[in-house]
């Protein structure tokens, strides 16, 4: 009895110590442990790329500061390596300031991979505020008069036969929380979207997934894992998968022994 | 161990940080406070280079925009914030953003949220999924009618209404850990392989 109490009242600091541990040793010590199954919302968005005819433009749009970068940024860049891998043109905007860099990150990253130009095969046009998903609906080119640089958009050969989402085969929102897309480039301007987002925000999103106003979804890390499987270049999402794992075992060990240790204690005091 | 400059600064930020995870502490605040100086300086810039410059200083001296001065004017009055005798100046640009926004997004919401989730939920009840959606938003919906007592069937199925809260509770419980997770495993990457390479 003594120990269940004891465990009752362990130190969180305790805790905190083996999650630790649980996070920092598989990325030492790799095990590789099995990727099984992709979950169709993030299928969904891989074929839908795949289907998209080359030299198609895909709008990749940053809603989130590096705080959330560990879980999107993978994700964002393996959906960038698909589509240059496709030669699809990839324009990126960032709805939060400080996603431009982030972008121009992921741009510069897959484009050194797949030899592409900027300004030809890509663009970052950078961060604007106000209603910027009712303005790219209307047009593009006067809701971004120039890229993150200050080049002109007229002056972008990637920019030429852009103006409005119909010219645009996808949008991936790429969000901490929910994406302002919904309302504005799918409601009225029958836009086709896909979303990624922090784990925490996926369970928020299902609804829509349901309702076919997004056509995928990525969720968390294991998603962006997924995806990196799919595109068949494993990178950070595959690698950070075992600590993730290991450390839900580990969470999972611990709820069920705090429960265990809770109703013990109680029975004795009853 | 690394040899960058900003490398140190960051990894020394980030112990700062999870040092609060021991217990408050001077170091801890310190860089909270710092995190929230350079974000609110790093938006400024931005701000400045890649909204305000092209499109209202630009405009106005070089292209000869003049109309752009009146809504520059209504903006600026949100610094009459800072003159307790004419803050009220500032409730005309509040008065504007509200309109604009609300008028915007209202109907774009009603449309998107509610009345394509009402048309999501109308389903033909011939899988278990479909079935599942169906009862469980009655279940809840009934769950948070508060004009009838919950007392017989209408207790009964206010009860199952809480079981589908809290299978969504579970699932957001579950989504959450995994975020966090991978925070800390960014962080830890970035501490163990930038910083100190023990990760290869």
């Amino acid at each position: 009895m003594e120990f269940w109490k004891m465990l009752s009242k362990l130190d969180r600091r305790i805790i905190f110590a083996l999650v630790f541990l649980a996070v920092l040793l598989p990325l030492i010590f790799k095990i590789g442990l099995p990727i099984k199954g992709i979950q169709p919302p993030v299928k969904a968005i891989y074929d839908h790329i795949e289907k998209l005819p080359e030299g198609s433009t895909v709008l990749i749009s940053i809603s989130y500061s590096p705080s959330t970068m560990p879980e999107l940024y993978p994700m964002t860049l393996a959906v960038i390596r698909h589509c240059f891998r496709h030669n699809i043109k990839v324009v990126c905007v960032s709805l939060v300031i400080t996603g431009v860099g982030i972008g121009e990150m992921a741009l510069q990253e897959a484009a050194k991979e797949y030899n592409k130009q900027e300004g030809t095969d890509y663009v970052n046009l950078g961060f604007q505020a106000g209603p910027v998903t009712l303005g790219m609906g209307q047009d593009i080119h006067k809701t971004f008069p120039a890229d993150y640089k200050g080049t002109k958009i007229e002056e972008l050969p990637v920019m030429k036969n852009v103006r409005t989402y119909k010219d645009i085969g996808l949008i991936v929102d790429y969000t901490a929380s929910g994406t302002g897309y919904i309302g504005t480039a799918v409601t009225m301007y029958n836009a086709d979207l896909a979303v990624g987002v922090t784990a925490v925000g996926a369970a928020d999103l299902y609804p829509y997934l349901q309702t076919k106003q997004i056509i995928g979804l990525m969720g968390g890390l294991r998603s962006a894992a997924e995806y990196e499987l799919l595109i068949n270049k494993p990178d950070k999402g595959c690698i950070r998968m075992d600590s993730q794992s290991i450390a839900h075992l580990l969470i999972l060990v611990l709820i069920v022994v705090g429960n265990i240790a809770y109703f013990m204690t109680r029975s004795k005091k009853a | 161990m690394s040899s960058d400059i900003y490398v140190w600064i960051a990894a020394l930020l980030t112990l700062a940080i999870y040092s609060f995870l021991y217990k408050d502490n001077p170091l801890y605040k310190a860089a909270e406070h710092l995190f929230v100086g350079v974000s609110v300086g790093y938006s400024i810039v931005i701000s400045y280079y890649q909204i305000v410059l092209p499109r209202l200083i630009n405009p106005i001296f070089h292209e000869g925009d003049w109309v752009l001065i009146f809504p520059a004017l209504i903006g600026c009055l949100m610094f009459s914030r800072f003159f307790q005798k004419y803050d009220w100046l500032s409730r005309i640009t509040i008065a504007f953003v509200l309109g604009i926004s609300t008028g915007i997004n209202l109907p774009l919401i009603i449309q998107a949220s509610m009345l394509k989730q009402l048309q999501g939920t109308m389903l033909p009840m011939t899988d278990i999924n479909s079935i599942l959606i169906v009862v469980g938003v009655l279940c809840v919906m009934i769950y948070f009618f508060f004009s009838s007592e919950h007392k017989g069937i209408v207790s009964s199925v206010s009860k199952i209404g809480i079981l589908f809260i809290m299978v969504g509770f579970g699932a957001s419980f579950g989504y959450t850990v995994m975020a966090r997770i991978s925070l800390l495993i960014g962080r830890l990457e970035f501490l163990f392989q930038d910083w100190i390479p023990l990760i290869k």
